[in-house]
């Protein structure tokens, strides 16, 4: 409510239900009139706060009859000025008196300017309640914004310290990170150190083995050219021990020269460099016979080739030297009186040839099989001499070609040897 | 000067040049051979140095017959210095070694040796050798050598 239209307002007990209403509110109300502010109107409230009676207030001047509320003169003329309402608080009203007051003042405006004033006096009871209520709702406000505050703060510092432990872990999970880098880097380097310290120890060994070998043929080539020549130009002087002994030394070194060479051979089988071609068996083989035809003959053995021969993945030299050691080994182990019958074929299988090179010799007892492709291994003795040297020759030399080699019992007599390789056009890397 | 053909058997090994020289024996290979038993030998033998400045005595060969595994200087430096030679560039050279490894054939194939034979370990095998020789330095055909260095050198 802005303001309120003027009555009639008198001395007289106003005689109408408003102004009944206005006489016995609990809060004390007065009104005035005009510039001068000359009491109108004041209920029994007001004139008990200001212990006057009616006679003493209205028809007066408000401020010469209650000059200690001199303070609200000048709000009162601002008031009627402006016609805005106010409120006003103030310490004391008696000298008794320390407790505050708050007036709430509004213009009477009649025809769009002020006529009156109206005001109403807040007690200081309820004045006290709405303070200590205030206060306390502001004590409670803080206290409440003090917790939140805290609590912000607590989930903060909480926040904080999850925020620091996940840049630690994140940390923490960077440096393991590099460590692990670190560390593959330093395995990486590890093995290419390694790895070059095998090829230089390789190379070495080869050069090794090849340099014993050869070093060792040149004095063996001596002895063997001695002893001969000691048989052939002082034979005639020479008792039947004498040339039984010279032959031995010349066996001897011929046997030597033999293993020197299977060693130089092995050795240089495991270390060159293999590549990988499609080689065709069909003339490995062939060659490979016509190789060994001298021997067959003198030996009446019969060697059969089961064609058609397929191409392979092989290393041509590699392959022929496996071929050979195969076969040469068949007619090698024949048994005393039966002719070698040497039989070599080929099955077609997923990805890869198996050659069979099968004979009718004297066979392998099962327990040997497994030991048969080790190096120096010789199952048998003066009977049969060899280096010991040629089947470990063909596992390492199809090894080196990616493939596989094996030995399995012929239903009656013999060994069947086979070696698998992939075939020509598959991928070399088996 | 003779009138047989020479040949210059290079080796540091007493014992193969025994051999070599009762083989060319036993071959009836009727050459005059002459021996060097080191690189540097060989070297001053086809330069005509003093020791072998006299050409009648010491007359260059047809064939030079090369060990490649020697002290100081090697057959692969003997014959790199052969090549190098105005006078001596066209020489039929002959490695005569006991190492059949693929990387000294290809070395000594590229250092420009005529053939390469691996020496072999019993005496009838290297009789063989000697008659196969001889069959092949009746049938070859010499280039003129152009002039030999050095001061006994034969224009």
């Amino acid at each position: 409510m802005k303001a309120i239209h003027a009555r009639a307002a008198t001395a007289a007990m106003p005689p109408d239900p408003a102004s009944l209403f206005l006489e016995h509110a609990p809060s004390p109300m007065a009104a005035t009139e005009g510039p001068e502010h000359v009491v109108t109107f004041a209920n029994s409230a007001f004139l008990h706060l200001v212990d006057k009676t009616p006679e003493q207030l209205i028809g007066r001047r408000f401020c010469e009859v209650l000059p200690d509320m001199r303070a609200c003169a000048a709000l009162l003329d601002r008031v009627y000025g402006t016609g805005d309402p106010e409120k006003h608080t103030e310490q004391s009203h008696s000298d008794t008196d320390t407790d505050s007051w708050s007036y709430r003042i509004w213009p009477v405006i009649a025809r769009g300017r002020s006529v009156g004033i109206v005001m109403q006096v807040t007690e200081k009871e309820d004045f006290n309640d709405l303070t200590l209520t205030m206060n306390e709702a502001l004590v409670l406000g803080s206290l409440r914004q003090h917790e939140l505050t805290e609590a912000a703060d607590a989930s903060n510092a909480q926040l904080q310290m999850e925020i620091g432990m996940r840049k630690r872990t994140e940390e923490e999970l960077h440096r393991t990170q590099a460590e692990l880098s670190d560390h593959a880097g330093e395995l990486e380097g590890l093995v290419a150190e390694r790895t070059s310290e095998l090829t230089n120890t390789n190379q070495q060994l080869e050069s090794f083995v090849y340099s014993i070998a050869h070093d060792l043929r040149a004095p063996l080539r001596a002895m063997q050219g001695f002893s001969d020549l000691l048989v052939e130009e002082a034979g005639a002087k020479l008792s039947d021990a004498g040339k039984g002994y010279a032959d031995r030394i010349s066996k001897s070194a011929q046997f030597m020269d033999a293993l020197l060479c299977d060693l130089l051979a092995f050795s240089h089988i495991s270390q060159r460099r293999v590549e990988l071609n499609s080689v065709s068996l069909e003339t490995v083989v062939a060659s490979v016979l016509s190789r060994l035809s001298a021997i067959v003959q003198e030996r009446n053995a019969r060697v059969e080739s089961v064609g058609p021969w397929p191409s392979v993945l092989a290393h041509e030299s590699t392959l022929s030297q496996v071929v050979f050691n195969l076969v040469s080994n068949a007619l090698k182990f024949a048994r005393p009186g039966v002719p070698s019958l040497v039989r070599l074929r080929n099955e077609e299988r997923a990805q890869v040839v198996r050659v069979w090179v099968e004979d009718n010799g004297i066979g392998i007892a099962p327990d040997h099989r497994a030991q048969v492709f080790g190096l120096f291994t010789r199952l048998n003795g003066e009977k049969y001499p060899g280096t010991g040297i040629g089947l470990a020759i063909v596992q390492k030399g199809v090894e080196r070609m990616g493939g596989s080699v094996g030995v399995e019992a012929a239903p009656l007599h013999g060994s069947r040897f086979w070696f698998e390789l992939n075939k020509a056009g598959t991928s070399p890397d088996r | 000067m003779s009138d047989k053909q020479t040949i210059l058997l290079v080796d540091d090994s007493e014992n193969d040049l025994f051999l070599m020289r009762t083989a060319f024996k036993k071959a009836e290979f009727g050459v005059l051979l002459q021996e060097a038993c080191s690189g540097t030998q060989a070297i001053a033998y086809l330069k005509g140095d003093s020791a072998y400045g006299d050409r009648s005595r010491f007359p260059l060969p047809v064939v030079m017959l090369l060990d490649l595994n020697m002290p100081m200087q090697n057959g692969f430096d003997v014959l790199t210095w052969v090549r190098s030679q105005s006078g001596l560039k066209r020489l039929s050279v002959i490695v005569l070694s006991a190492s059949m490894r693929g990387e000294d054939i290809e070395r000594a194939c590229d250092l420009g040796c005529n053939s390469f034979l691996v020496k072999p370990s019993s005496l009838d095998e290297l009789i063989d050798m000697v008659r196969c020789l001889r069959g092949w330095v009746g049938i070859n055909s010499y280039p003129s050598l152009d002039g030999a260095v050095g001061p006994g050198g034969v224009p």
